[in-house]
């Protein structure tokens, strides 16, 4: 008897539990249609009435270059929609772990930056806005530069966030104090790299710093290292039109177990982060360094005459130029994005596409970036030769691939990211290193 | 209190509650993965069903998961044999009453469990560090003594696991041997006069009467220590991030992988599944063939 009274107890708890789960995914999506539809016309009252409205938006506001500049395009956007006040919520650097529990309890920001993978994954569930008609109607579509233009548009043709920066590509670059302390000659292709490499470890000299902790700048040397011969580099993997076996990609491979070999990391190099890397290549401890041009302006900042930025001196000798500029990076699709059920989307919307405009701008004036549209603002800020010369060579770029976070494959990043880790440890054969990759890549497709 | 047994209603009220709460903490997320776990899942989207898809890939194609099982053995054998080990024999020098400042012993010995998970992996990763412009103190040390063993600790999978495992058990110590230490306590001294006046030495009496009453204790510390050395984490994702390459990967790391990095949040599922099954048969194995009498002294 009491046996079967707890049973009933226990039963009673565990169908409630169900019951409740099963009829709360049901309703979620047709809550969010209806509540879509009721927003939609009280935001067209709003905008209609021209009454104040408040909108949150998340976006990079965290160190100081990233507030002045959205400060900057904020008070500039006050000019344009006067009406709109801001909340910001700075972004968390967690790879989108917050904007995708915001998608998926359907609490996304009015405004919200998205990039890289997140942005395929959200678009996929219908959470985000469509741009086309905001974008044309402020102008981007005509302003923006040609070469820029497909980062507008998603794979189905459509905008889902208007981009607020230029592309930046990896980087290379020397200490030139190190290199001229030691004897040794700035390399300009593989053959002197290599050379560069086994001197300074004759001497005792860290020749190059990378921060491998973060597997992704394993994968960006070997990036670089591919699109010396096959442009494409990672980017090929990633959309399946090339294959770790082919040629020039086995080649790049064995390149970089031999610069391995000749000693070019230190064995610490995978417990390195960026901030130790940098350490050791601006106090002068190791000769060569690799990170995003992003960062090309402290680094001069910090280190003035020393630092010299090398266009990838990787290439067979007598295919330095032809090589040059094919650069490893580049764009991906990502910007501001409004999701489909904001209360206030029709401003949101309007908004997120001046704004992203009014952020290239702020940028490129307070720190004198590269801008994406035709018609470029004056730098305020005083550029050092190297961050000028890179301006410059920027429209010199001939090709790019794609940086890590940008893969849109992201199982067959993960793979790519861990084997090519581990190809820097030496211990694999360039001949496995593409047998795994090719795997996933069939595996994957 | 009889008359509250054949109550329902004060059952109900005393049960329900609990019973509520453990079925939603705990027996529905568990029901949920499992159920998750035979969709591919993207963690927003509704997910589509593909059956057993997961398992298969995740039992046949996935060489991430082979080393994770691999690790998943190396890790809590070497923290249970450490910890369990020299657990033991220090609780019970400590317990020795020719032991002069055990209190302070037992305060130092049990100083690593204070410190924060990401504290300790700091701290072994300067120890450890290996680059001629940053040798770290393990390297001076066998430099020093001019033995030729100085290398890069963290740079081969196999190395890298024991050196992780070393560590967990290092920080992880200081609770065995409190354990341990208070169960000796609790055997009472009569057991010890007895051997003693049959001509017992102290090692025969600890070999004979202290570890086969310290069996309920050891079964409790094997549950804990396996349980967490399966589901070790934290230090794979501060020192090596998993690696080189996926070395030092375990199942609770390749399900963070598979979940945060890679979205692919159904074959996450489909391995907790596995390492929740992999836990529960271990601790039954132990609970079959370890104290299975319970002691009443």
């Amino acid at each position: 008897m009491k046996r079967g009274f707890l049973k009933t107890v226990l039963m009673v708890t565990l169908s409630t539990v169900f019951l409740a789960s099963c009829s709360g995914g049901a309703s979620k999506s047709d809550d969010s249609k209806a509540n879509g539809e009721s927003k939609q016309s009280e935001s067209s009252k709003e905008a209609d009435n021209g009454e104040n409205v408040t909108l949150k938006l998340y976006a990079n506001y965290s160190d100081d270059q990233e507030k002045d500049t959205l400060d900057r395009a904020i008070e500039e956007m006050k000019k344009e929609m006067p009406n709109v006040t801001v909340e910001i919520e700075p972004a968390s650097q967690d790879d989108g772990q917050k904007l995708k529990t915001y998608a998926a309890s359907g609490n996304l920001p009015d405004i919200f930056k998205s990039d890289g993978v997140d942005i395929e994954i959200l678009n996929k569930s219908g959470t985000l806005l469509q741009l086309d008609e905001y974008a044309k109607e402020a102008g981007i579509i005509d302003d923006i530069a040609d070469a820029y233009k497909d980062a507008l548009y998603m794979s189905d043709g459509h905008i889902y966030a208007v981009p607020w920066q230029s592309p930046w590509v990896n980087s290379f670059y020397a200490n030139k104090k190190v290199f001229e302390e030691n004897g040794v000659k700035i390399p300009q292709n593989y053959d002197e790299f290599l050379t560069a490499v086994k001197t300074f470890n004759e001497k005792g000299v860290l020749p190059y710093a990378l921060f491998g902790k973060e597997k992704q700048w394993c994968l960006h040397l070997y990036d670089i290292m591919v699109t010396r011969k096959a442009p494409d580099g990672i980017k090929g993997l990633d959309e399946n039109t090339a294959k770790a076996g082919d040629v020039d990609y086995l080649e790049a491979a064995n390149k970089l177990i031999e610069l391995v070999n000749a000693g070019m990391l230190s064995k610490d190099v995978f417990n390195t982060t960026y901030d130790q890397a940098k350490a050791l290549f601006t106090s002068d401890k190791c000769a060569m360094f690799m990170t995003g041009t992003w960062a090309l302006n402290g680094l001069e900042q910090e280190m003035g005459d020393n630092l010299v930025l090398m266009y990838y001196p990787l290439a067979d000798a007598g295919s330095e130029e032809e090589a040059k500029w094919n650069m490893s990076g580049g764009y991906s699709q990502g910007g501001f994005s409004v999701p489909e059920y904001s209360k206030n989307k029709e401003i949101a919307a309007k908004y997120a596409v001046l704004l992203s405009r009014k952020v290239n701008d702020a940028f490129v004036a307070l720190e004198g970036g590269t801008s994406i549209y035709k018609d470029s603002p004056k730098s305020e800020k005083k550029l050092g030769p190297v961050m000028s010369q890179y301006i410059e060579d920027t429209k010199n770029f001939k090709s790019m691939s794609k940086f890590d976070w940008n893969l849109s494959n992201q199982e067959l990043k993960t793979v790519m990211e861990d084997k090519a880790q581990e190809l820097l440890t030496g211990t694999i054969t360039a001949e496995d290193f593409a047998k795994e990759i090719d795997a996933a890549i069939e595996e994957t497709n | 209190m009889k008359n509250i047994f054949k109550n329902k209603i004060a059952i109900f009220v005393f049960i329900f509650p609990t019973l509520l709460i453990y079925t939603v903490v705990v027996f529905y997320p568990i029901v949920q993965t499992l159920v998750k776990s035979l969709y591919n899942w993207d963690g927003i989207n509704l997910g589509k069903f593909v059956g057993l898809k997961h398992y298969i890939k995740l039992f046949t194609r996935d060489s991430t998961f082979r080393v994770s099982i691999i690790n998943g053995i190396i890790y809590p054998t070497i923290t249970v044999l450490y910890q369990i080990g020299l657990g033991t024999v220090i609780a019970l020098v400590l317990s020795s009453k020719k032991i002069k400042g055990s209190r302070i012993f037992r305060s130092i010995y049990f100083i690593p469990s204070t410190l924060s998970t990401v504290i300790v992996c700091k701290l072994w990763l300067a120890m450890l560090a290996s680059d001629q412009s940053n040798v770290g103190l393990i390297n001076r040390i066998f430099g020093l003594l001019g033995i030729n063993y100085s290398q890069n600790w963290l740079s081969s999978g196999l190395s890298a696991i024991i050196v992780m495992a070393f560590l967990t058990a290092w920080q992880g110590i200081g609770n065995t041997i409190l354990l341990i230490y208070t169960a000796i306590k609790s055997i009472p001294q009569a057991y010890y006069e007895a051997a003693m006046l049959d001509g017992a030495t102290s090692f025969k009496a600890h070999i004979h009467i202290t570890i086969p009453l310290l069996s309920e204790t050891y079964k409790l510390l094997l549950i804990l220590i396996i349980s967490g050395g399966l589901r070790a984490f934290d230090h794979m994702y501060i020192m090596t991030g998993g690696g080189p390459g996926n070395a030092t990967s375990t199942l609770t790391y390749m399900m963070y992988k598979s979940a945060y990095m890679n979205g692919n949040f159904g074959y996450a599922c489909a391995i907790a599944v596995t390492l929740v099954l992999e836990c529960l048969l271990c601790t039954l194995i132990i609970n079959r063939f370890v104290a299975r009498e319970r002691i009443n002294f």
